[in-house]
């Protein structure tokens, strides 16, 4: 097997994959590195420092309570990455296994699964997540769960219209006749042909993850202070807005980086892996 | 035309009924007895029965779900825990404030994303094409509440040309409503722009440019009319996504709507309210779902000549 998978290398050559790439490169290389890459502890806190502008102990200035921004924002890549990461796979394993069994086995099963699903899509997409934070409750682990069931129906729709298409090739009544049971038939022709675009959506989630766990965390629903949130710092810089507006300025500007990665990542590689995908319906299961 | 809106005002009757079983299961699920809540901390073990049976909490669940159902019929949501008054009163003044907001905010996102969809289509990878292409993926990966903040400091805070926040005259819907109106913004400009490119290649086009009509005669009547019915669609779907960002709009800029009231319910467990506005969100984006399939049916000559 080669190092370097033939798909990643052709993303590589678009110019949107290789911006993709090399931003989410950075993001993982801070949430790894950021005990390196900062001397300061992102969370204790220092009233001696409160608030000093930009200087080279402190290269984007401390907080309302003495702390680094650079290193909060740093050691914040940690905290959206495991949530993007988590809540997209959640939302992908959870949906993939609703929307295959549905559109494979139809009937019963199919109408009680999509009764669910446009359950969950009668309500605005972001109400949905703020309800399920609500009864979850605060923390890290609880916003994956917000996040990731929220994400539930697109993963199911797509998996379930994928495996109705699939399901009525050839190849596929071929391996049943033969006496292929519905596991084997699954596991060996079905899901290897939906993966592509189910990867695709995957990826491109994260980026709306990313946006959505950080919205949860500014309106207080989220991860709470002291952990360093970019969404959960955005709250509190808005009251020191008129005096510290760089405390509003970097995390933001760290969700947009991130989110933007993401895209531009998603993007190339459904040119790549699934150019069926490209145009209306692509843009929809990209954005919505 | 008439029956088939009705048909489908219908099939959205027993989503509206799911919801409010869904709605009425999840707050059983929140931890906290809402009978010890309003009786308070040192009531007597007799008060907080009393509480619990004036409120009907000791009868089965399936009873007490078509009591709610019966009571939601009637327009009461319950009892606030904070302000001790009804729910639907609570409400009620939160709502024109937030139609005024999702109003201008989707005014702005429908027209500007149209206008420079349309012309981004007219010449592909052209220079318009890419600042069109460049903004609205922009739109769509700001976060919401950080646009919010950067007008504010800017716009407010900066060069002081409008309040920071609060209602009153036009200046205060102004960061607001761009604010909401962004990431719409940027998803319609993107959709119209390849729904054009495609209806641009369609025979009947060629047709019309070879018949010499004029480049705006081309563009605005034969090209324009048949992107209207995605473009209704697309629209309509955006307005249902906003009315949930409306949530975080309100909250940074104080905007006295239904979302920040959400939110403010949350900080202070306010359940009843909560449950009322969650469910008053549903209604409405499956209401506007019903509109936005009629208006769909009008436009589209097909269905209005069917029915």
């Amino acid at each position: 097997m080669r190092l370097v998978p033939g798909w990643l290398r052709r993303i590589a050559r678009l110019h949107k994959g290789v911006a993709g790439l090399a931003i989410v490169a950075v993001y993982l290389l801070a949430a790894v590195c950021a005990p390196l890459l900062t001397p300061h502890d992102p969370v204790k806190q220092n009233m001696a420092k409160y608030m000093t502008p930009p200087s080279w102990a402190h290269p984007l200035g401390t907080d309302d309570l003495g702390r680094d921004l650079l290193a909060r924002i740093l050691y914040g890549a940690r905290v959206s990455i495991v949530i993007a990461f988590w809540a997209s796979t959640l939302g992908l394993v959870i949906g993939t296994a609703l929307g295959l069994t549905a559109g494979y086995y139809g009937g019963w099963w199919d109408t009680v699964a999509m009764r669910f699903i446009d359950l969950v899509l009668s309500f605005p997409s972001l109400i949905v997540a703020i309800a399920i934070a609500i009864v979850v409750g605060h923390g890290v682990a609880n916003v994956i769960v917000a996040v990731g069931i929220y994400s539930v129906p697109m993963f199911a729709r797509l998996a379930r219209s994928s495996t109705q298409q699939v399901r009525a090739h050839e190849y596929v009544v071929a391996a049943r006749s033969l006496g292929a049971s519905d596991a084997r038939v699954i596991a060996r022709y079905i899901f290897p042909n939906i993966t592509a675009s189910l990867f695709v959506v995957w990826t491109l989630r994260m980026g709306l993850v990313v946006l959505t766990a950080s919205t949860l965390s500014f309106l207080g629903l989220g991860v709470q202070p002291p952990t360093p949130e970019w969404g959960a710092m955005l709250s509190t810089a808005r009251e020191h807005l008129r005096t510290s507006p760089g405390l509003a300025v970097y995390p933001g500007l760290a969700i947009l980086g991130l989110a933007m990665g993401f895209n531009l990542l998603g993007d190339a590689m459904r040119d790549v892996l699934d150019p069926r995908m490209r145009g209306r319906l692509g843009q929809q299961y990209g954005v919505a | 035309m008439l029956p088939l809106i009705l048909r489908r005002a219908v099939e959205a009757v027993p989503t509206l009924v799911l919801v409010t079983v869904t709605v009425f299961l999840v707050v059983h699920v929140i931890p906290g007895d809402p009978a010890l809540f309003l009786a308070g901390d040192q009531a007597r073990e007799e008060d907080v029965a009393g509480v619990r049976r004036h409120l009907g909490l000791d009868r089965p669940y399936h009873l007490q779900y078509l009591g709610y159902l019966g009571r939601i019929l009637r327009g009461d949501l319950g009892y606030s825990f904070t302000t001790r008054t009804a729910v639907a009163d609570v409400i009620a003044p939160r709502v024109w404030p937030s139609v005024q907001l999702a109003l201008a905010a989707m005014t702005l996102a429908a027209l500007l994303g149209l206008a420079t969809g349309i012309v981004a289509a007219l010449r592909p990878h052209g220079w318009i094409d890419t600042v069109v292409s460049t903004v609205s993926l922009l739109g769509v990966t700001v976060p919401t509440f950080w646009l919010g903040l950067m007008l504010m400091w800017l716009l407010a805070v900066h060069w002081q040309l409008v309040p920071s926040f609060g209602t009153g005259t036009w200046k205060h819907v102004v960061m607001p409503a761009i604010t909401l109106g962004a990431a719409p913004l940027g998803i319609i400009a993107r959709l119209t722009r390849s729904e054009m490119l495609e209806v641009l290649q369609q025979d009947f086009i060629r047709t019309a440019w070879a018949k010499g009509l004029a480049r705006h005669v081309v563009v605005l009547k034969h090209a324009l009319r048949n992107m209207l019915l995605p473009a209704v669609n697309f629209v309509g779907m955006q307005i249902g996504i906003a009315l949930g960002y409306a949530v975080v709009t309100e909250t940074v800029f104080a905007w006295p709507g239904l979302g920040r009231l959400l939110i403010d319910s949350v900080t202070v467990r306010d359940y009843p309210t909560i449950q009322g506005l969650i469910l008053l969100f549903a209604a409405v984006f499956i209401a506007l779902n019903v509109v936005v399939d009629g208006v769909a049916m009008w436009v589209d000559p097909r269905t209005r000549h069917a029915g």
